[in-house]
C-alpha cells in the first residue's frame, strides 16, 4: 500500500489497454512505452498485464504504508529511496527494490514527457473496467478514480505471492535506447503531400511540442520554437479541400495526421477512434513505445518503412519479450 | 506469394469491384472505402451506401474464417479493420472485404434505414453553449435563428459510433447548414457541446480536442451519453434515430 506525497505531473494508472472496443468509440489508453511496462512487470514475476504507474514528469513521491516490492523502468530517472530511519539510497532503473512502512521514494525522470513505469508486485490494484485497468483520461474512467494521481492518494497492490518475495533475486534490466528514428509507412493521403513536403517529412529533424500528451505528438521542426516559424507540410493543387473536410475514418495510434495549419500530429493510446484529417503516415507499432520516450528534449527523425518490415520487426520485439520473461523466470 | 498490391488490383478486377477501394493504414489495418465520386454518395443514397458498410461490419464480426481480427471500426463510407499481422492472412482478409462488400451491397438495406429508435436530445442554442453558431451563420449569410430552426427540423440518423465513446455521427444535415471544420482545432471543447463539421452533426459526450463548429450544448439535466458502468453503456447506437429540441438554459 502506498501514499502520494507529490504526484508530478500526469501520472496516471495504465495496462496494456482496452482494446476491441474502437467500434464503440473507446480509446485504446494503457501504457504508452508498453515494452517498460511489460519489463516492469516481468521483473516482478507479474504477467505482462498487470497494472502500473506511468510517470510523465516528476518529481513523483510515494510513501509506503506497508511491504512493497517495486520496479521502475523506462526513461533515464533519478530514483532515491529515503528509509524511515533517514538513510538515503539510490535506486537504478530496472532495479527490482523493496519499501518498509515509512519509506519514501522518489522518481524524477530525468526530461519532461519522457515516460517511466513504476511497477508494483501483484499489480496496482483497481476495477477493471471493460476489460481494462487502464485510465482513460479524456473520457474520465477507468484507472484510479477515471484521473490522474493527485496528493493523498491511496494505492493498493493485489495481493502478492510471499514465497516469491523471498526469493526474488536482485535483477536488472538494461533500458533499451530508444535512439533517434521513427518507422512510418506511408498513409492513404501521403501521396496528396506536394514533393517537397514528403521530403520535409523524411529529412526533418522532430521534436515533440510541449503542448503534446497522452492523446497525441504535435511535433515541431528543430531548430524553429517557435511554432509560427514552422514551414508547413501542404498538399497538391487539387486535394487541398481534403485538409478541412475529409469523410470521417477510423485512426489508431500511431497513425500521423495532417491538420490544416500544416504541422503533423501523431496520434498515441489515448487518441479518438475517428478523425477527418489526411492520414499522412502511420508509425509502425513496433515503434510506438519509442515515441513514449522522445521527450521534449529529443530530436528524431521518421524513417520511410514497408509493412514486411514492420511485421518482421513486430516479431522479433515480441520474441525479445518472451526471451526477458524467460530469463526473469529463472530461479 | 504475390505482394498485397497485385492481390489487390486481381480482386479488384476478378470480383469487379468497381465502386470502392481497398488499402492499408499501416501493418495492422485495412480500410474498404466507396470512392467519393460514387453516386451512392449523392444525398439521397448517403444512408444507403453507409447501411451497406453497417452490414459489411455485421457479417464480419459474425465470421470465423479470418483469425486474429482485433476490431471492425466504421467510418462515414468505409470501414477500417484492425488485426494482428502475426496472425490474421492479409490477402485473405481482403478478399473477404471485398466479396462482403459486394453482397452486402446487393442486399436490401436493413439499419440505417430509419428503422432505429427515436431519442430525442434536449439543446441550449447559441451564446456562451454556442460560441460558433455567429460564425456558423456568417459562412451561410443568415440569422443565428434560422441556424437554429434548420438544425432542430432535421431527421437524424445515427451512422456509426466514433471520435469519443457516446459520440454518434449523426447523418441528415441540411445541405444550408454544412460547415467546414475550424482552421485550427480547438485544444479544449466542453462536454455535451453540439457541432457541425462538413455535412456531418453531433454531441460531444466529454470534453476533448476538436475542430467542430459548436453552436449548442446538451441540457445539462440529461443522462451522460457514455456511463461505462451502464448496459448499454452507449446513449446512441448505430442505426438510432435522433430529433434536438431547443430548450432554455
Amino acid at each position: 500500500m502506498l501514499k502520494v506525497i507529490r504526484p508530478g505531473i500526469q501520472a496516471s494508472v495504465q495496462d496494456l489497454g482496452r482494446r476491441g472496443h474502437r467500434h464503440s468509440g473507446v480509446a485504446q489508453s494503457g501504457a504508452l512505452d508498453h515494452y517498460a511496462m511489460t519489463q516492469a512487470n516481468y521483473l516482478l514475476g507479474n504477467t505482462a498485464n498487470e497494472a502500473t504507474i506511468e510517470i510523465a514528469a516528476g518529481p513523483f513521491e510515494i510513501a509506503a504504508q506497508g511491504k512493497v516490492t517495486a520496479t521502475v523502468t523506462g526513461h533515464r530517472t533519478k530514483i532515491t529511496k529515503t528509509g524511515n530511519n533517514g538513510s538515503v539510497s539510490s535506486i537504478r532503473t530496472g532495479q527490482v527494490f523493496f519499501l518498509l512502512p515509512g519509506d519514501h521514494l522518489t522518481i524524477e525522470p530525468k526530461d519532461q514527457l519522457g515516460r517511466c513505469y513504476l511497477a508494483l508486485q501483484g499489480g496496482v490494484d483497481v476495477p477493471l473496467v471493460l476489460g481494462s485497468r487502464s485510465t482513460d483520461i479524456a473520457a474520465g474512467f477507468g484507472g484510479f478514480e477515471g484521473r490522474c494521481l493527485q496528493r493523498n492518494d491511496i494505492i493498493i497492490s493485489q495481493k502478492s505471492n510471499p514465497a516469491t518475495l523471498s526469493s526474488m533475486k536482485e535483477r536488472f534490466a538494461k533500458p533499451e535506447s530508444s535512439g533517434h528514428t521513427i518507422r512510418v509507412i506511408p498513409g492513404p493521403e501521403y501521396p496528396y503531400l506536394t514533393v517537397s513536403s514528403q521530403q520535409q517529412l523524411w529529412l526533418s529533424d522532430w521534436k515533440t511540442s510541449t503542448e503534446s500528451n497522452r492523446m497525441g505528438c504535435r511535433l515541431i521542426e528543430s531548430p524553429h520554437r517557435d511554432s509560427a516559424k514552422q514551414k508547413s507540410l501542404k498538399l497538391i493543387d487539387g486535394k487541398t479541400s481534403l485538409s478541412h473536410s475529409m469523410p470521417s475514418h477510423a485512426v489508431i495510434p500511431g497513425t500521423i495526421q495532417l491538420p490544416p495549419q500544416g504541422m503533423p500530429i501523431i496520434l498515441l493510446a489515448d487518441c479518438q477512434t475517428t478523425g477527418g484529417y489526411p492520414r499522412i503516415g502511420q508509425v509502425i507499432e513496433a515503434d510506438l513505445w519509442r515515441l513514449a520516450q522522445m521527450s521534449v528534449n529529443s530530436l528524431f527523425r521518421l524513417v520511410e518503412c514497408d509493412r514486411k518490415t514492420a511485421v518482421n520487426a513486430l516479431r522479433d520485439q515480441r520474441q525479445t519479450l518472451y526471451r526477458f520473461e524467460l530469463a526473469c523466470q529463472q530461479k | 506469394m504475390q505482394t498485397d498490391e497485385t492481390f489487390n488490383k486481381h480482386i479488384v478486377e476478378t470480383l469487379k469491384l468497381t465502386d470502392a477501394t481497398l488499402y492499408p493504414l499501416g501493418e495492422c489495418a485495412i480500410v474498404i472505402e466507396i470512392k467519393a465520386e460514387v453516386p451512392a454518395l449523392s444525398t439521397a443514397n448517403a444512408l444507403k451506401a453507409q447501411s451497406t458498410m453497417v452490414s459489411l461490419q455485421k457479417q464480419l464480426v459474425t465470421q470465423t474464417t479470418i483469425q486474429g481480427i482485433v476490431d471492425i471500426v466504421l467510418g462515414m463510407h468505409n470501414l477500417t479493420v484492425i488485426f494482428n499481422p502475426l496472425i490474421s492472412d492479409t490477402q485473405a482478409l481482403m478478399q473477404c472485404l471485398a466479396e462482403g462488400y459486394l453482397s452486402a451491397y446487393s442486399r436490401p438495406p436493413t439499419d440505417a434505414s430509419g428503422s432505429g429508435k427515436l431519442i430525442e436530445l434536449p439543446v441550449v442554442y447559441g451564446g456562451q453553449y454556442g460560441p460558433d453558431l455567429i460564425a456558423v451563420a456568417e459562412h451561410h449569410q443568415c440569422k443565428v435563428e434560422t441556424v437554429i430552426e434548420q438544425h432542430v427540423a432535421g431527421d437524424y440518423q445515427v451512422c456509426f459510433m466514433g471520435f469519443q465513446p457516446g459520440f454518434g455521427y449523426l447523418h441528415g444535415l441540411d445541405p444550408s447548414l454544412v460547415t467546414p471544420r475550424k482552421k485550427q482545432p480547438r485544444t479544449q471543447v466542453a462536454a455535451g457541446s453540439v457541432g457541425i463539421a462538413g455535412n456531418q452533426t453531433g454531441v460531444y459526450p466529454s470534453s476533448a480536442p476538436g475542430g467542430w463548429q459548436i453552436i449548442g450544448q446538451l441540457a445539462p439535466n440529461h443522462p451522460r451519453l457514455f456511463d461505462p458502468n451502464r448496459n448499454p453503456a452507449n446513449w446512441l447506437n448505430t442505426g438510432d434515430r435522433v430529433k434536438f429540441i431547443a430548450v432554455e438554459p
